[in-house]
């Protein structure tokens, strides 16, 4: 198991336990009291210092990529040219289009070494400059990244991706939207944040 | 007549959907993301077919041989039939049955609800490829909610001068005995269309005269005669076989090609011409309802101050960014210029972006990280980094100071009335990820100092109301995210000192100006989320001793009145002075920063009139500081739903004596001007980068009034 950098260990006001077992699926939000008033409403796990990968069972993984939780998200410059490539380990595609313009979710840089310690970056859902991609677009232009200069920690989740994708080619699964829903429950992965009330 | 009649007997249709695309329903993301690519893709298509048409039509003209304008009528058949259908492209939202309303209103959110009113909602769209990233937002955000969208040609022709702009193509100097003949052949510019009546709630729906966007009024030339004409013979076997020339060459390859991927049937309804047209008469019996307006500026406004954007700043439009300092002294425009080299440079250029300096001659002066080297040289260039990253000052060498200063004067555009300069990033990077258990204080400091720096555009507005009234107008359209008025002001209280900072909460508009369009009992505020920006700015720079805190009074600030938490609580001495060293930053804040009433007028010598009636505006008001721009910009502003905000810094107290000089300006004086522009731009950071930050600016509903359009 990765070392996943997370936020959630220290100094946050966890208000609800879990079990972190295979079909324990989050449905409720993480509450935490950040400073000066802030709260922020986290779905994600890994706000829980859990790897999404690592929570699912790998058929369960199989079914996200399927269902588009988990993903790649692209942006392009003008050309038509890669610009930047993140992974998303936990997408919040369903239920969240109503509050998309307040939604954030994390991505994994894969296109260029690391600048920040663990290339986690919090990608805004109302940005039209990210793509969604389809899984097998993503995995293309994984294949073109140049990888020297990678941290371990990109270079880790870059494995895990191609062993998702080669399980994914081998055991496709063909089974309806709704079916494969219902075995891995409601996504996860967004995190609303917002100032609770202030004055100026 | 109404204009719903009037629309009808004209067209026959409220969007007459010539080579139309319109999106089915899709379930998933990805779905979603192909559309908008390929509905952006087509309207920009749209765009320059139309534009390219009609400037190879005026090439095409010019060239006829003399004896071509002999007989006129069928030089202008001629002519007409190769425009005619050089139109702007529309984006229109159809309309929905009353049942859709009554079913979505609980589920929709509260600005798209509006779509599900039986009523179609359309705008046409002026040069789609400047303003992308805001109509990509706009419409990816109707796909999301799940309504159809259509894109297609509108009826609106696209005159002469925007179409050249558009695909920037200069149109030559016209022979004299053209010059008439060209007014009379393309559609020109009709002043009557162009106008503001949604932005200023004078827009009746149905009154016909005041829609006159939609309205083909006879503008004294043989185009307009005979477009009107063209469009009121609604008769369907006449539309089948009207002639679409130049235009439909270029449309028609596009659709088929686009019709070859079996991708796009699945996403799209093409509506083709006669298909289209087969549905037209069957849909004019029907009672019609007429289209609600999508967005604030159709194509006509909007292209209108794009020309006049071009013209003030020499800026095309899509080089214009997301966030604009509006400023009125060329020193700020130097230390803008040099921040934004230490912004490329720091880190040995890794950040990346460009300075983008636009100018009249050769158009585009841009200047990457190697560009910079070669200008400043690696030696002074790190000392402009070690400025403005590190702790140090600009001025600590004077010579080098100078040196700088000289080539920074070599970059300063002279040409143009109102000069612009852009930093353009090199990638619109995502936030940074906040650990839930950092505090603010680390997580703005990590912003600002290894932040990438957004795209960031200063206009030197120059000196006045009517200025600031006039550039405003024009930037509206663009839709940018805030305006940050950083200036100088006068100093009206006698705590202040010259070098203090000011941001307003308030405006006491006595500039003249907007009074019609926004009265002067409107409460205009400034942006909630760009003050409370400012204000981190500042608690960085002073937690970072990059800026110099006030004189303290020497005894401990607990105890006095209000600050008794020590005594209450019984704390330990650790806690306690934490607790002294936040007052004492409070403190200095309050020192360094006053929030207040911003009073504007147009005499900048009042000083100079009988001052008993200005004094008793000043206690009045509890006016705070006086200038001349601020409440014109904010009132602007307000009225176009922009975010907005003051920062000023000031020069002079005219009421105690101190009285504007350029030889007063003391050295303190400089350092805290250096440090204003900082302040602002650190302020920008973090409004693009701290996401509480970015959502309240992107979500003011301050801004929005009661029967706004659906876009931004």
């Amino acid at each position: 198991m990765i070392d996943y950098p997370t936020g959630g260990e220290s100094g946050a006001t966890v208000k609800q336990t879990f079990t972190p077992s295979g079909n324990q699926i989050v449905s409720d939000p993480l509450t935490i009291s950040g400073p000066n008033g802030r709260i922020i409403h986290s779905f994600s796990l890994m706000d829980r210092g859990v790897n999404p990968l690592d929570f699912f069972l790998p058929e369960q993984n199989l079914l996200r990529v399927q269902l588009g939780d988990i993903r790649f998200v692209a942006s392009f410059d003008t050309k038509g040219g890669l610009r930047r490539l993140f992974f998303v380990p936990e997408y919040p595609s369903e239920g969240y289009r109503s509050i998309r313009g307040y939604l954030t979710y994390f991505g994994i840089l894969l296109s260029r070494p690391a600048a920040a310690e663990d290339s986690v970056y919090q990608l805004r859902a109302w940005d039209v400059s990210y793509r969604r991609l389809r899984w097998g677009d993503g995995m293309n232009l994984l294949k073109e990244v140049d990888l020297t200069g990678f941290s371990d920690f990109q270079i880790e989740t870059i494995n895990r991706i191609k062993a998702l994708d080669e399980n994914r080619i081998a055991k496709r699964p063909n089974l309806t939207r709704a079916a494969m829903r219902e075995a891995v429950g409601s996504a996860t992965g967004g995190r609303l944040e917002m100032k609770s009330f202030a004055l100026s | 007549m109404d204009a719903t009649n009037y629309l009808a007997s004209l067209t026959g249709y409220s969007n007459p959907g010539r080579f139309a695309i319109a999106t089915k329903s899709v379930k998933t993301d990805e779905e979603i993301d192909q559309q908008l690519e390929i509905i952006f893709d087509y309207l920009c298509f749209l765009d320059s077919a139309a534009c390219r048409t009609i400037c190879d039509a005026h090439e095409w003209f010019l060239n006829r041989p003399s004896d071509f304008f002999e007989n006129l009528g069928a030089a202008f058949e001629e002519t007409f039939n190769k425009i005619k259908n050089c139109c702007y492209p529309y984006i229109s939202v159809p309309e929905r049955s009353s049942f859709d309303f009554l079913e979505g209103q609980d589920t929709y959110s509260t600005a798209y609800r509006m779509l599900l009113a039986p009523l179609a909602h359309s705008i046409t769209v002026a040069d789609p490829k400047s303003s992308s990233i805001y109509l990509r937002s706009q419409i990816v955000r109707l796909l999301e909610e799940g309504f159809e969208v259509e894109v297609g040609l509108s009826v609106v022709p696209i005159p002469l001068l925007f179409a050249a702009e558009h695909v920037d193509q200069p149109l030559g100097k016209l022979p004299e005995r053209l010059a008439d003949l060209v007014q009379s052949f393309f559609p020109m510019a009709n002043i009557a269309d162009i106008e503001d009546s949604l932005v200023d709630a004078t827009f009746k729906r149905r009154n016909a005269t005041s829609f006159v966007n939609h309205e083909y009024q006879l503008f004294f030339s043989r185009f307009w005669q005979r477009y009107k004409e063209y469009l009121s013979n609604s008769d369907p076997p006449n539309w089948k076989s009207a002639k679409f020339h130049g235009i439909q060459q270029l449309i028609l390859p596009k659709l088929t090609k686009l019709r070859a991927d079996p991708n796009f049937l699945s996403l799209f309804e093409i509506d083709d011409l006669p298909k289209r047209l087969d549905r037209t008469p069957a849909i004019t019996r029907q009672p019609m309802s007429f289209p609600k307006r999508l967005a604030f500026f159709d194509a006509l406004r909007s292209d209108y101050s794009l020309l006049r954007l071009h013209h003030y700043t020499h800026t095309l439009p899509n080089e214009f960014q997301e966030h604009i300092l509006l400023v009125n002294y060329g020193l700020y425009v130097r230390l803008f210029l040099l921040r934004i080299v230490a912004e490329i440079c720091k880190n040995g250029g890794v950040t990346g972006g460009t300075l983008f300096i636009p100018k009249m001659g050769d158009r585009r002066r841009e200047y990457g990280y190697a560009d910079l080297v070669k200008l400043f040289g690696e030696g002074l260039i790190a000392y402009i980094v070690d400025s403005f990253v590190g702790t140090t000052n600009l001025m600590r060498d004077p010579s080098r100071y100078k040196e700088v200063q000289d080539i920074v004067a070599s970059l300063l555009q002279s040409d143009a009335q109102m000069p612009s300069y852009h930093f353009v990033p090199a990638e619109d990077d995502g936030v940074r990820r906040r650990d839930v258990s950092t505090s603010d204080q680390v997580y703005h400091a990590d912003l600002i100092e290894n932040g990438p720096l957004p795209g960031l555009t200063l206009i030197n507005i120059g000196v006045g109301a009517s200025n600031a009234w006039n550039i405003t107008d024009h930037l509206a359209v663009l839709r940018p995210l805030c305006w940050l008025m950083v200036g100088h002001c006068g100093g009206l209280r006698s705590r202040q000192k010259v070098g203090d900072y000011v941001a307003a909460n308030g405006y006491v508009r006595k500039d003249g100006v907007l009074e019609e369009s926004v009265p002067l009992d409107a409460p205009v505020q400034p942006a909630r989320a760009i003050n409370i920006a400012l204000q981190n700015a500042i608690l960085y720079r002073l937690r970072t001793n990059k800026i110099r805190a006030p004189e303290y009074s020497p005894e401990p600030l607990i105890g006095r009145d209000g600050w008794q938490p020590k005594r209450a609580s019984g704390l330990t001495s650790e806690q306690s002075s934490e607790i002294d060293r936040q007052i004492r930053t409070q403190e200095s804040l309050r020192g360094l920063l006053r929030t207040g009433t911003v009073m504007s007028v147009t005499n900048r010598n009042w000083e100079t009139a009988p001052t008993e009636d200005m004094f008793q505006m000043f206690e009045q008001y509890r006016v705070v500081a006086i200038d001349m721009e601020s409440a014109a910009i904010a009132a602007n502003a307000y009225r176009y739903r922009v975010g907005h905000a003051t920062f000023l810094c000031v020069s002079d107290k005219p009421v105690h004596g101190a009285l504007k000089a350029a030889r007063d300006a003391n050295n303190f004086y400089k350092t805290q001007t250096i440090e204003h522009l900082n302040i602002a731009i650190d302020a920008i950071k973090l409004l693009k980068l701290d996401v509480s930050d970015a959502l309240d600016l992107l979500h003011a509903r301050e801004l929005r009034g009661m029967d706004d359009p659906p876009f931004r």
